[in-house]
């Protein structure tokens, strides 16, 4: 579900459902142009939506973290992580479509998903990968 | 006796039209006003045909769509991806979906949709080795049988679509709540 599909009811009755917090980086630097920003955004959002759509009753989809800071954007990433953690979700998984995530930078995050480590998959095969680590992350 | 009737006569020549008649200032009222009207509707009539075009359309309610040759179908569930084209007012889009069609020994074709009818995830078949031959959810855990009756967690039975042969294919037409989970005891 995205964040913005719930009310303050239907969270109160379902939110415990609810423990996998999906937070997607857009990862753009400011020197894109707006056609290349579009095509950005549309890449994460077709990248979210075969994380996001199998799993619907578990995994909520927070606003994304705009724009890459180098080493500082990590610390800053590994707080809101921390953050969630401590609030209402046990999980926090972060997914980029454009730039490469790494658990060793983001070491709050219980799993990280770059669409640019899934090079090597077909995209059949990329939906059950995807599949097969949220699970594993969930059983762990 | 003449001249008396005269000033009668000419009398009556300069009274005005009577109501019946229609005097230069009502036909030229009417002309304008009718030909403002008609090129006032020539403008407006896309505009209101604009507004209401969805509504002139018919819904695709009742459409089927070609999805997999029966004799592929066996009696073991197998999952099929398809396209179906959606158009929700002004907004056209493309919708992947799934469907687990299966067949029952007498012939008969069933496809359940694996939307999971506890909160929306999508279950697979014999996905759990410890509860196989039977659909189950990753997300809460719901089980259902091969039929899609509810086994656990979720408060309902899977959906099912519509489905007809037609010359040798699986058509699968709209979702409807499930009718033969109850078969099962």
């Amino acid at each position: 579900m995205k964040f913005s599909d719930f009310d303050r009811q239907s969270w109160e009755e379902n939110g415990r459902y609810y423990d996998t917090c999906l937070i997607p980086v857009t990862g753009l630097s400011g020197a894109e142009d707006p056609v290349d920003t579009i095509e950005a955004l549309e890449r994460l959002r077709d990248f979210l939506d075969r994380i996001e759509r199998p799993y619907r009753g578990r995994i909520v989809v927070y606003p994304a973290v705009q724009y890459r800071a180098g080493t500082a954007g990590s610390e800053y990433i590994n707080d809101i992580c921390r953050k969630v953690k401590s609030s209402y979700f046990q999980y926090a998984v972060m997914a980029s479509a454009d730039i490469p995530l790494s658990t060793t930078d983001i070491y709050e995050s219980d799993l990280v998903l770059s669409l640019t480590a899934f090079d090597h998959v077909t995209k059949s095969e990329l939906n059950l990968e995807i599949g097969r680590r949220i699970q594993e992350m969930w059983q762990s | 006796m003449s001249s008396q009737n005269e000033p009668h006569e000419l009398g009556s020549e300069a009274q005005p039209p009577s109501r019946n008649e229609m005097s230069r200032r009502q036909f030229l009222t009417y002309t304008l006003g009718g030909a403002s009207a008609f090129m006032g509707m020539g403008a407006l009539l896309p505009m209101i045909h604009f507004a209401v075009d969805p509504i002139l359309h018919k819904k695709g309610a009742g459409e089927f769509i070609k999805v997999a040759e029966a004799g592929q179908i066996t009696e073991e569930p197998q999952e099929f991806t398809f396209e179906l084209h959606q158009q929700d007012g002004w907004y056209a889009s493309t919708a992947t979906l799934t469907a687990w069609i299966r067949k029952e020994a007498n012939g008969d074709i069933y496809a359940l949709s694996p939307i999971c009818k506890h909160l929306g995830c999508t279950v697979g078949w014999n996905n759990n080795k410890a509860y196989p031959d039977e659909y189950h959810c990753p997300c809460h855990g719901a089980r259902y049988t091969k039929l899609g009756k509810n086994l656990i967690v979720s408060p309902k039975p899977l959906d099912q679509y519509k489905t007809k042969i037609e010359n040798g294919w699986v058509l699968l037409g709209d979702i409807i709540p499930n009718t033969v989970a109850r078969k099962e005891a």
